[in-house]
């Protein structure tokens, strides 16, 4: 019965496959264009897909991917987009109140933090 | 400069909710006018002169500070230094500043104080003394460009907004709300698009900071100190987000009372300005004792010969600077203090207007009394 490498490699293909089928897409790239999540993605260093945080360096203002996206259409090139959903960051995982706690322990909402 | 005593307007409640002043009453009258300040052409033209001069100075000590890294005599912490620094060099977004002035009409105005991180009273200067005088004295004139100079102002920064877009967040106050709730409406009047909400409703996901709705967070007025900001949970993650902050960090070194020792240091003896040290008052017979991030007068200590006047509250505990008593004109029984507004940061042309605070103590606190003013 020397036969579990084979099972474990099974089941990690079976993950990939998985993963293969949601492949993540720049929304930069021509091919997946999106053209709002593309301009989020370049002012933030990257962007979420599938609720997770993916850290890219573009190297080019926004105009430079939308002139290479325009460029490729008119060259007969497909574009499929993701939904914008997919680029939308989990709300679930927002943590709030991490400013104020001072002008609470201040002034106790009694007056505000101007002067 | 004349203190003179009028009738308020019969509807004057009215008049100034009217113009947004929907706080103008606390235990006693905020807004007063039962009395007006009447200043000269010429002595408006000496707060102008002042007030563009005390910018230009102000600009040359932060570059100062930041040079001879005097952070820790500001008991600036580390962590906030390259955000101080960074935004120094990039310039980003800056609105406005207000010194505060003692003045007698007699002597050149001496700078208080600079509040350009969190000021407020911005409506009242702006907008609730503007209508009090067309009611009341339409032929005179104000020191009083705010409104528009701001607008202008906005218009000129919205290609450095992302989207066109501005949030406003403060602490859930109704004057610190008043303050942000008009600043929207001249980021509006400009063509921004612009929201507010309170500042512990912002949100962090690990890369953004976030709105209400869960919107990523371009570009911000907070008003809200920064030396809180860089001391909270959140402080750790300003320098790596991509939020554009208005007040830029480095007016930190403005909202610190170091400044006024720093000054005195460059500018020893300089007319507008009071002799300030660290540490002790050295030689001086009559001073004040302030926190160096002291807010709304609190912990504040006159001293004069056989005679200390002292304020509570909780600050202090980064140390203090001591600053010469200022010459007062006791004939009027109030003391005021001049708030001389900066918009921008134009050489020369900074000033754009004024509003009048008065108190029946030496020491302007959050219980002051606002008085319109007007010239010849």
């Amino acid at each position: 019965m020397r036969k579990p490498a084979r099972v474990t490699l099974t089941v990690v293909a079976t993950v990939a496959l998985a993963s293969c089928g949601r492949k993540r897409v720049d929304p930069c790239d021509a091919a997946t264009f999106n053209e709002t999540a593309c301009q989020e993605a370049v002012r933030s260093g990257g962007y979420y897909w599938d609720g997770s945080w993916h850290s890219i360096g573009y190297s080019h203002p926004y105009p430079y991917y939308y002139d290479h996206y325009r460029t490729y259409v008119s060259s007969g090139g497909t574009v499929i987009s993701a939904p914008g959903a997919t680029y939308s960051h989990p709300s679930g995982s927002v943590v709030r109140g991490g400013f104020g706690a001072t002008g609470e322990a201040h002034g106790g909402g009694a007056h505000g933090a101007g002067e | 400069m004349r203190r003179i005593t009028c009738e308020p307007r019969t509807n004057w409640e009215q008049r100034v909710e009217e113009a947004g002043l929907i706080w103008h009453s606390g235990d006693q009258v905020y807004w007063n006018e039962s009395a007006f300040y009447e200043f000269t052409a010429k002595e408006i033209d000496m707060l102008e002169v002042a007030t563009n001069e005390l910018e230009q100075m102000t600009l040359a000590a932060a570059q100062h500070i930041i040079d001879n890294h005097l952070y820790t005599r500001l008991a600036i912490p580390p962590s906030a230094v390259p955000l101080i620094e960074s935004s120094w060099e990039a310039e980003p977004p800056s609105l406005y500043g207000r010194f505060d002035l003692a003045y007698d009409g007699v002597n050149p105005p001496k700078l208080l104080e600079y509040n350009a991180d969190t000021p407020t009273s911005l409506l009242e200067a702006a907008v609730v003394q503007w209508y009090w005088l067309q009611d009341v004295f339409p032929k005179k004139d104000q020191f009083n460009s705010i409104h528009e100079r701001i607008i202008a102002l906005w218009k000129e920064l919205t290609p450095c907004l992302p989207f066109s877009r501005i949030d406003f967040c403060s602490m859930d106050d109704i004057e610190d709300g008043m303050t942000v709730t008009y600043l929207q409406d001249t980021a509006r009047q400009a063509g921004l698009t612009a929201s507010a909400f309170p500042i512990a409703e912002i949100g962090w996901d690990g890369h953004n900071f976030l709105g209400p709705d869960n919107r990523v967070l371009r570009a911000v007025f907070k008003l809200y100190p920064w030396e809180w900001m860089v001391r909270e949970e959140f402080g750790q993650h300003i320098a790596s987000a991509s939020t554009i902050w208005i007040e830029p960090p480095w007016k930190m070194l403005f909202s610190n009372k170091g400044l006024l020792p720093v000054l005195w240091e460059l500018y020893p003896r300089h007319p507008y300005l009071l002799e300030a040290h660290f540490d002790s008052p050295g030689l001086m017979m009559s001073w004040v004792k302030k926190p160096l991030l002291g807010r709304e007068g609190a912990n504040i200590t006159v001293h004069q010969p056989e005679h200390d006047f002292q304020t509570e509250g909780d600050y202090g505990s980064e140390g203090f600077i001591y600053q010469a008593l200022a010459p007062v004109d006791r004939s009027i029984g109030v003391y005021p203090v001049l708030g001389s507004w900066v918009v921008g940061h134009e050489e020369g042309n900074a000033a754009a207007g004024m509003g009048v605070r008065e108190s029946v103590t030496p020491v302007t606190t959050n219980m002051s009394q606002f008085v319109p003013h007007l010239f010849e």
